[in-house]
């Protein structure tokens, strides 16, 4: 339903779908080029193609920050337009329908990204295995899915606080910088890393890596399984907890407070 | 016995904003009859649109019990919003701006189980088509104007054939050629569809034309509950009779003496006789005039429920 009008209104501004590809054609060329003066200072690292390492880490980093960051924007734009009253009124779950919305926001630009992932593919292409490609979409999909946790709990912290933005900030500044996504952890102080492994995204993101091009890890494999097993099943709860709370909020005080 | 649809028993409702407690509804006990329309009436912030988001799942109250179709609203309220359409007093912002009026409603419909895509387009274009919307159905809901807002709003909220319907102020900026258009297509859409419909006005003689009863809130208490008809019995008398004249003491004596009239007041211009027997005081009032060599327009007008209206909130002042 939400994919549906979303790609609805994708075709609808041809343009603007057109300068999305170019952007991510853009941004796939532009990191091909930045990788050879990059590549020097992270040689040590360890992985099959430094390459694909940088651009997974380019193409997840900014689709999973928009899963955190949509559910706020909807919800925000939600309330700013009263459409909340409708949305709320139909017979999905509300949990459920700002979770659709992500999913579909998320699966357009993942279309969207695609030349990128194409690109890190081809340099990853000698490495790939059958069962390093399907645990490294399990991981993506366990990583996605505590990142829209995430979001939804920002979400409702829209319905709580009026306005996160501010938090949106500091998760998308931490997720940022310590995912390693752009700076590979290995080449920062031990302590720096243990911490990291505790920013949303690092733990999945590393394992994608490790199991599609054989990127080493910061810790060990079975550490980083529960440790991204767990974020999902504690964002989960928190989520759910959190979402219900401003839920009730906004059932006793009325949306037009908020 | 015809069935209940919705039971309301001690519906209570306070809002606190800022340290200011203000209590919405008070006690509130109502049932609503399968397929019937009713009106909430009531001054601005008397508890109507209240009254209707917590129905509509969109509010809980502090206290009290809601059943519709059996269905415990407060504890299921999952459930009733399989039942029910809903629309809004603030149309203009409602939809998503850049979805066509045709897309909005399909998207919304699309919500609910066992909709069909076929059925629910043939729903849309006969509803538009009835209301006038057609030529606007394909239009960007940010370039409808308000009153095509509104009516995008109201077809949203019946096009997937609800049991049970939410209509706040649903006339509100339409203007009065669709606005009757509207009326007529209400009234015989929910017959035909059994559809439960609850809509809240200020516009009275939109009350009066398809409510089959009507409910007063004032302060968040109940005033009256009834037919638009008994409503106007409420008052004393039942038609108008104005002449557009200032009539001397002596006159306004003898046509205070006529049994049928229960009183008569006078304004600079004109003369008010308020009578609950039209026609022998209108017989009676033509032959004072008669005999006084007077020939003033007289205009006839029943009694309406705004009379009604205005008598209430009058009294409780």
């Amino acid at each position: 339903m939400t994919l549906w009008m979303n790609i609805t209104l994708l075709k609808r501004y041809h343009s603007n779908f057109i300068f999305w590809v170019a952007y991510a054609i853009a941004n796939a060329a532009l990191m091909l080029l930045f990788v050879p003066l990059y590549s020097a200072s992270i040689s040590a690292i360890g992985t099959k193609s430094i390459v694909s390492f940088i651009l997974i880490g380019a193409s997840m980093l900014p689709l999973l920050e928009e899963t955190v960051s949509s559910v706020a924007g909807d919800a925000n734009f939600q309330l700013w337009s009263g459409i909340i009253n409708y949305s709320f009124t139909t017979p999905i779950s509300r949990y459920i329908y700002f979770s659709l919305n992500n999913l579909s926001e998320v699966t357009i630009s993942l279309m969207i990204y695609s030349p990128i992932y194409l690109t890190a593919i081809i340099f990853a292409f000698n490495y790939l295995t059958p069962l390093g490609i399907l645990l490294s979409i399990v991981c993506f999909i366990i990583g996605f899915f505590s990142m829209l946790q995430l979001g939804l709990m920002i979400g409702a912290g829209m319905l709580l606080f009026k306005r996160v933005e501010a938090l949106e900030g500091i998760v998308i500044l931490f997720i940022t910088f310590l995912s390693g996504a752009f700076i590979p952890l290995q080449v920062l102080p031990s302590s720096i890393n243990y911490a990291a492994l505790f920013v949303p995204l690092t733990s999945s993101l590393y394992l994608v890596r490790y199991y599609l091009i054989g990127s080493s890890l910061i810790a060990p494999v079975y550490l980083m399984w529960i440790i991204t097993i767990s974020e999902l099943i504690v964002f989960a709860v928190m989520a759910k907890f959190i979402f219900r709370a401003a839920e009730r909020k906004a059932e006793k005080i009325g949306f037009n407070y908020i | 016995m015809e069935n209940l649809a919705v039971r309301i028993r001690n519906l209570s409702k306070i809002y606190e904003n800022g340290g200011k407690v203000t209590k919405a509804l008070k006690n509130i006990n109502l049932d609503i009859k399968e397929g019937e329309i009713l009106g909430v009436l009531g001054p601005n912030g008397a508890g109507k649109t209240t009254l209707i988001n917590i129905l509509a799942t969109l509010l809980i109250p502090e206290k009290g019990t809601i059943d519709a179709f059996g269905i415990d609203v407060l504890k299921e309220s999952n459930k009733l919003r399989e039942i029910i359409g809903y629309a809004g007093q603030d149309s203009e912002k409602s939809a998503y701006y850049r979805l066509t009026a045709f897309e909005t409603l399909v998207y919304f419909a699309y919500t609910f189980r066992n909709v069909k895509k076929e059925d629910i387009e043939k729903e849309i274009r006969y509803i538009s088509k009835k209301i006038g919307f057609s030529r606007k159905l394909n239009s960007q809901f940010s370039t409808l104007s308000g009153g095509e807002k509104q009516a995008t709003v109201i077809m949203r909220a019946l096009v997937h054939k609800p049991r049970l319907c939410f209509l706040d102020e649903p006339s509100k900026s339409l203007d009065p050629v669709t606005a009757k258009k509207f009326r007529a297509f209400l009234k015989a859409f929910v017959r035909k569809e059994n559809i439960t419909t609850i809509v809240t006005t200020h516009n009275m003689s939109e009350a009066e034309e398809i409510c089959d009863r009507i409910v007063l809130i004032d302060k968040g208490r109940i005033k009256f509950i009834g037919t638009p008809l008994e409503f106007k019995n409420i008052m004393d008398y039942t038609d108008k009779i104005t002449l557009d004249m200032h009539l001397s003491r002596p006159i306004i004596s003898k046509l205070k003496k006529i049994p049928s009239v229960v009183r008569v007041k006078q304004t600079t211009r004109s003369t008010v006789i308020y009578t609950n027997k039209v026609n022998l005081s209108l017989l009676a009032v033509t032959s004072i005039l008669k005999n006084e060599n007077l020939e003033p327009k007289i205009i006839v007008r029943s009694a309406t429920v705004e009379d009604a209206f205005v008598k209430v909130m009058e009294n409780g002042k």
